[in-house]
């Protein structure tokens, strides 16, 4: 720590950002500060000179001013004011955070109409919108809906709540009070008071409406602010308003100051659970932690938990969870509270001076609502669809052009060939769905959604030989490139984590009982990876695809498949050489 | 010239905010314009745990720290969680009735703490940073709660705590920062350079306008606190002390004042271990004279004991019942 600063000439200022030119006297008595150190980019830029200091300085406040306003008018476009289907006199706030109309809110805003899940939602256009409860997280809180009735909702992006600093300004927008009869949100301007805050949960576990590792603010929250919307000076949103300490007998549930807000990053590994229409769950480790000195030592583990079958041993020291420190039992539970089920964590640990690192699965924590949630298959189905479409808008236009060239290079340990030379083939797509792989005029490849065909042995190219991969490959790539019919077989799964990022997750039941599971980045939609498996939590083998965009001008494609699996990798690679024109050419090769 | 320049950087940085893009590219390595202050002030400001919770300001490297006088510190084990995440036996060492300031004291070193100098500088306007731990939302080592607003006024305190006249009624400092959550009584206000210029008040409400106040005693009243004697020696302080207050502090009873016009000097309140319990004055008691002068209405005992030079022993007749008696008080002896 630095020494106090000594009594020195002070620079003070006069007043709020949006009022500064009030007190002029003031702003000339400022003498010098050391604030500046870091910010001389911004003053560089507009260096004030001469007597105009001061209009200058003004004039970028008021242009600054200018800018907050015209964020916080666009972010105000996404603010939901959030009523339930037949009690008018309740509600809350929510944030739209895409152009379909997908929301969040807090779980306590729609528990009361869970019944029908029909509700409605204001904004700040001053109309009703029918308004669908999809899926819900009762352990965080947080409820995911759906507007409908207007093609294209404004919304408001999500920022990376990770990056937040104490101390930084932060607007929080809803409908405290339930002021406003024309649905335009309040706005109230604070600053992050504290980060990675706990404040306990509910219900007989506590693990009912549990705000861990949350933001704290000293923003106005006030009943009816809930399931609004924390925005930082960007108009993203960082947090999700859903608490804040009252002092309900003196002074009633009114703000004195201190609002908690979920951290939109806790929120992201849940949504594409909630999308689904499911009911998600946090995890926990099986395992609980007490401070020995400075130690965080494991005092007790739960039999079969996840903490045992990873390995953790009483009396390890507990070092990091999911790649943050830990050094109390608030911090741990702090990590863990935010984490749903399943979910892959990493433990860095101390066991006799060695450094252990373990990787466990988390399980699930129940949590006990009065009436049970019934997913509905249909939105689950929405999301499913919602999913492949969005993939498809990663990959470009739609593709109608050719590839004529198939190299690939790859090991089985079971086949008897290590390298083949490269094999001339063209890949073609239809728009109607259909894909062709053709060998020298001749059609060696299938329709999409039919099992495969039978294959003719002058047809055959190298790799796919073995029958097996035909199968693969037409069942892991068909719904990418054409919407497959969805039926009971197909479901969405909550987030997972693949590669360090969160993905959600689309499985498919083939009838032999083996799974296809298709995992998409939850931020980009972009294919992180496709898994198979003969169980639900086995893999068997794992496609993943390296995307090598604009070869050629064209960006329809990911180009590298890699297979992996205990018989080995084997690696496709599909270049593109040139464009096709394949305008009339489609139904030729289809009668061929 | 050139502290104007810097006068306007620095306003456009505070008013500037993290939705300034120049701010942005910075802001993995900046913490924005309050970044500085309130990381100094975070790790100057103590959380306090006794018969309830509290915060309290470091104000020497050695373990000196400043908090409110309150009920929390009555409890059978006061402890200190220092930022660092200690947390340390404290003691009492100090109290100050009239104020309602503690001094407390860990035993520690090289602690990183306060300068207490001046809050002059500061004008209606000017940016306020408070840091303390209300609602004990910081647990353990888990850094204090910090929020900013403005000065709003000077003033002197006229306030109330339920029904009990509030007992300062010296200068403070007005602001829009909330600080009337519980805990938060003994935190820091800083200025935008981190510097100390108040201490966070006990929960109170004007008896103006009947309504909480955000309020924090200057640094100028802590220094006085904090310097021995004072108004024992120092004749402009103790003529400055409103003399209600000045029975209150120094002979530890309280009169029956309810606001009607000559109201009798009747005792309300007698504080435990005061030189009026000392001296056996009782609740219910009706003064009848001070120093032989006449003093039996409460503005007559306040003007009685005006006269008394500070320190000096002083003689009352009381009425108890029927009965009429002599009394003695011994003032305090002065702390060292």
């Amino acid at each position: 720590m630095t020494k106090t600063a000594k009594p020195q000439p002070h620079c003070t200022l006069s007043d709020r950002p949006n009022d500064c030119g009030r007190s002029r006297r003031t702003f000339h008595r400022c003498v010098a500060s050391a604030v500046v150190v870091a910010l001389f980019t911004v003053w560089a830029t507009a260096q004030p000179r001469g007597e105009d200091d001061y209009a200058a300085a003004l004039a970028i406040v008021r242009a600054d001013e200018a800018r907050r306003v015209a964020v916080f008018e666009r972010a105000s476009r996404a603010v939901v004011c959030i009523f339930g289907d037949r009690v008018r006199s309740g509600g809350g706030s929510g944030v739209v955070i895409d152009e379909q109309g997908y929301g969040l809110t807090n779980f306590h805003v729609v528990a009361s109409f869970l019944e029908s899940r029909q509700g409605f939602g204001g904004l700040a256009d001053g109309k009703l919108y029918p308004l669908t409860v999809l899926g819900i997280d009762p352990g965080g809180d947080i409820a995911m809906f759906k507007l409908s009735g207007k093609p294209r909702f404004d919304f408001a992006p999500l920022a990376d709540s990770d990056a937040l600093r104490v101390g930084q300004w932060v607007a929080a927008m809803g409908n405290p009070f339930l002021l406003a009869e024309d649905f335009t949100p309040t706005i109230t301007l604070g600053i992050i008071s504290g980060l990675h805050r706990y404040q306990e949960g509910q219900g007989a576990t506590g693990s009912l409406l549990e705000y861990a590792d949350c933001i704290q603010v000293s923003t106005s929250i006030n009943p009816g602010n809930s399931g609004g919307p924390l925005f930082d000076m960007r108009g993203r949103v960082i947090g999700i308003n859903g608490r804040a300490s009252f002092e309900d007998e003196e002074r009633g549930r009114v703000n004195v100051g201190l609002g908690y807000a979920v951290s939109i990053n806790q929120v992201k590994r849940f949504m594409p659970g909630l999308r689904a229409g499911r009911l998600t769950e946090h995890g926990t480790l099986g395992a609980t932690v007490q401070l020995a000195g400075h130690d965080l030592i494991v005092n007790a583990i739960q039999a079969l938990s996840p903490a045992e079958q990873a390995g953790v041993k009483l009396g390890d020291e507990l070092c990091y969870v999911a790649g943050r420190r830990v050094r109390t039992p608030n911090e741990f539970n702090n990590i863990l509270a935010t984490l749903p089920a399943d979910w892959p964590v990493r433990l860095v640990l101390r066991r006799s001076e060695q450094w252990v690192a373990l990787h466990a699965r988390l399980e699930r924590l129940p949590v006990a609502l009065q009436q049970p949630f019934i997913p509905d298959m249909g939105v689950n189905h929405a999301a499913i669809e919602r999913q492949f479409e969005r993939f498809r808008g990663t990959c470009g236009p739609a593709p109608r052009a050719g590839w004529s060239m198939v190299e690939w290079r790859g090991r089985l340990s079971s086949s008897q060939e290590t390298e083949e030379p490269a094999a001339e083939i063209a890949v073609q797509q239809h728009a109607s769905g259909l894909i062709y792989v053709t060998r020298g005029g001749t059609v060696v490849s299938f329709q999409i959604g039919a099992e495969p065909p039978a294959i003719g042995a002058d047809a055959v190219i190298p790799f796919w030989r073995d029958p097996r991969f035909w199968y693969e490959w037409h069942h892991l790539t068909a719904p990418l490139f054409a919407a497959p019919e969805l039926d009971f077989d197909w479901e969405m799964l909550v987030a997972d984590e693949a590669e360090g990022r969160i993905v959600s997750v689309v499985e498919r039941r083939l009838p032999s009982g083996a799974r296809i599971r298709w995992k998409f980045d939850a931020e980009t939609d972009a294919l992180v990876e496709i898994v198979l498996g003969n169980r639900p939590k086995r893999e068997t083998a794992k496609w993943t695809l390296e995307e090598s965009r604009s070869t050629n001008g064209c960006s329809c494609w990911p180009h590298v498949w890699r297979r992996t699996s205990t018989d080995g990798t084997v690696e496709v690679r599909i270049d593109v050489i040139e464009r096709i024109d394949l305008a009339g050419q489609g139904d030729r090769e289809r009668d061929a | 010239m050139r502290l104007r320049l810097r006068e306007a950087a620095l306003l456009i940085a505070a008013c500037a905010g993290p939705a300034s893009r120049a701010l942005d590219t910075d802001e993995a390595n900046t913490s924005g314009p309050f970044g500085r202050a309130i990381a100094h002030a975070r790790a100057r400001v103590v959380k306090v745990h006794g018969a309830g919770y509290g915060s309290g300001v470091v104000i020497s490297e050695d373990g000196d720290i400043l908090t409110t006088a309150s009920v929390l510190l009555e409890g059978r084990s006061l402890r200190v969680v220092l930022p660092d995440g200690r947390s340390l036996p404290a003691r009492v060492s100090r109290r100050d009735e009239r104020r309602q300031l503690a001094l407390l004291k860990v035993e520690a070193l090289e602690l990183p703490h306060f300068e207490l100098s001046s809050s002059a500088h500061l004008r209606p306007g000017d940016w306020l940073i408070a840091a303390a731990n209300p609602f004990k939302v910081a647990a353990g080592p888990e850094p204090v709660s910090v929020s900013v607003g403005v000065l709003t006024a000077r003033t002197n305190l006229d306030a109330r705590r339920q029904a009990q006249d509030f007992p300062y009624r010296g200068p403070v400092l007005l602001t829009d920062v909330l600080t009337t959550a519980p805990g938060s009584a003994g935190g820091a206000l800083v200025d935008i350079e981190g510097n100390l210029v108040g201490l966070i008040g006990k929960r109170v409400i004007s008896k103006r306008t009947n309504t909480w106040l955000n309020y924090a005693l200057p640094v100028e009243e802590l220094r006085a606190f904090l310097a021995p004697q004072e108004h024992r020696s120092d004749p402009v302080a103790a003529a400055a002390v409103d003399p209600r207050e000045w029975a209150v502090t120094d002979l530890g009873l309280r009169l029956l004042d309810f606001g009607a016009r000559d109201r009798p000097a009747y005792v309300e309140r007698v504080r435990a271990e005061s030189p009026a319990s000392r001296a056996g004055i009782k609740p219910n008691d009706l003064v009848m004279t001070v120093n032989g002068e006449r003093a039996g209405t409460c503005a007559a005992f306040y003007a009685a004991l005006r006269k008394v030079p500070a320190g000096e022993r002083i003689r009352l007749v009381i009425k108890r019942g029927e009965d009429v008696r002599p009394i003695e008080i011994d003032p305090e002896p002065s702390t060292p």
